[in-house]
């Protein structure tokens, strides 16, 4: 029933893709993504009490009262203390399963926050790089304004072993190689999106909506389908797919991510590169590195994995076949 | 033959660090200010103070423990020298008799330091705890967390890069 839908959303955007803009399809989303969120909203009708036992900083565990499906585990925080709210990028739910900082809490649980300097922050690194992977695509699809039209298509699950995040998108300008002082350019938005205090919003959205929400854009069509596939096999009960906002930008991600782009500290783009796909033909993928403003590093040593990063990352390229890629 | 005088302990010290201490009592109160640490050291042998303090006043105890046992307590200087610096006159015995005796085979520093978290919220003093080695107290590493910083994202990413730049260069020795 979905693919003869995408058939005809397919033939639909062919048409449209030459006369819209980058700026009109950021708007068109983000406008269908408020009003999703606000009707979301309008569902609850009465306001019910749950019991949150959060760990604070020293270890302590203090019983709070807040409101079902409204307050996140950072209004819990900010009941405690402002380090927690600075330093927390993940809360912990019932010692299992990872939440997002700012996504409503469902029942009365207990609450843990998770921060990168944690005795082991294996959650918290894998969600700031896939933060940073979501930021690249922000960079791409604002930079260019309405000369470029850009494609963007998707990201690998994080992997930080191979020493940059990536997105790939295809750019649509013909024999661009960028110079230092273009991709220094791309690296000083971050440092505006930093001083804005970003928040990174999540909302489950029904396909229906997430179809019209990415109806211009050609890859995340195909991918909608394939994504509710695999969420099938793993058996996970709602048949919902997981959308993230930033400022004005939406994009497709299973998450978790970081709570706000306060938390980035050095980011730096660090090359672009033409790879060649069997679904996609050719397209670009973009490479950065960057390191949480909580850790410290020397600028020598950041120069030396910058410049590890700017070499030609062999992370899988993206395809329909591949589960492990989508379900990112 | 005694050059050994009392007031003069020859210590190498900066003197941008001595005028922490001199700031407001002058020459005199940064001498009495060690003395006091000294004694104190000398008698609970395990003390927490401001660092700027301690690190200074631990050189003259470790300068004072050793010359303890180069000259004992039959010489004349060294007596003299000893009632200078301590001033709780039975401090004197425990340091010719506990003392002396424990460092006997021992060579290099006999007091060790430990630093301690800036309280918070506080006055931004650094603190530290020093102490005589070997004494019967419950040892402070005992208590120490051995917890490690590898699994940080900053860690990670060095040592891919070291993994990566010893790969390259033992493809180059091939070549």
């Amino acid at each position: 029933m979905l693919s003869t839908r995408l058939i005809k959303a397919w033939s639909f955007t062919s048409r449209l893709v030459s006369t819209m803009t980058n700026t009109e399809i950021i708007q068109h989303r983000a406008r269908l993504f408020d009003e999703e969120k606000s009707r979301q909203l309008k569902e609850i009708e009465r306001i019910e009490k749950i019991e949150v036992i959060v760990e604070d900083q020293e270890n302590k565990q203090v019983k709070l009262i807040m409101n079902k499906d409204l307050s996140t585990p950072f209004n819990c925080a900010m009941h405690l203390s402002e380090i927690l709210c600075k330093r927390s990028a993940l809360a912990l739910v019932d010692g299992t399963s990872l939440w997002d900082m700012n996504y409503p809490l469902k029942n009365s649980c207990s609450l843990k926050f998770l921060h990168f300097k944690d005795e082991d922050p294996f959650n918290v690194n894998l969600a700031y790089w896939r933060s940073c992977s979501f930021i690249l695509g922000y960079l791409i699809e604002t930079a260019f304004k309405d000369k470029y039209f850009v494609d963007l298509c998707s990201f690998p699950p994080p992997d930080i072993k191979s020493g940059s995040f990536i997105y790939d998108a295809k750019l649509n300008i013909q024999n661009w190689k960028p110079s230092k002082e273009e991709l220094r350019c791309l690296s000083i938005m971050v440092s505006k999106l930093v001083a804005q205090k970003l928040q990174f919003e999540k909302l489950k959205i029904s396909p229906e909506i997430a179809m019209k929400m990415f109806k211009y854009n050609k890859f995340k069509l195909e991918q909608i389908p394939a994504i509710l596939s695999i969420q099938k096999s793993k058996s996970e009960s709602d048949n919902l797919i997981s959308v993230y906002k930033l400022g004005d930008y939406v994009d497709i991600s299973k998450g978790p991510m970081i709570s706000s782009t306060e938390m980035i500290g050095r980011f730096e783009v660090t090359n672009i590169f033409d790879i060649e796909t069997e679904n996609y033909g050719q397209i670009q993928r973009i490479q950065g590195i960057s390191i949480p403003a909580q850790l410290q590093l020397h600028y020598w040593t950041f120069n030396l994995l910058a410049e590890r990063a700017a070499k030609l990352n062999s992370a899988l390229k993206p395809t329909l076949l591949n589960q492990n890629r989508m379900s990112n | 033959m005694s050059n050994l005088t009392a007031g003069k302990l020859l210590i190498p010290y900066s003197r941008l660090a001595r005028k922490k201490i001199t700031k407001f009592t002058g020459p005199q109160g940064r001498i009495d200010k060690i003395r006091g640490i000294i004694s104190d050291l000398l008698r609970l042998e395990r003390i927490e103070i401001p660092n700027f303090v301690g690190y200074e006043s631990r050189q003259y105890a470790e300068r004072l423990i050793d010359l303890a046992k180069k000259y004992g307590d039959k010489h004349e200087g060294m007596m003299e020298m000893a009632d200078y610096w301590i001033i709780e006159k039975d401090l004197i015995p425990k340091l010719f008799q506990v003392i002396v005796p424990r460092y006997e085979n021992k060579l290099g520093p006999y007091t060790q330091v430990f630093k301690l978290p800036e309280e918070y919220p506080g006055k931004g003093i650094k603190n530290i705890c020093m102490e005589l080695k070997d004494n019967a107290l419950p040892p402070i590493q005992a208590a120490m967390s051995n917890r490690t910083h590898n699994n940080s994202l900053t860690n990670i990413l060095i040592d891919a890069y070291k993994k990566d730049y010893k790969f390259r260069t033992e493809q180059n020795k091939f070549n």
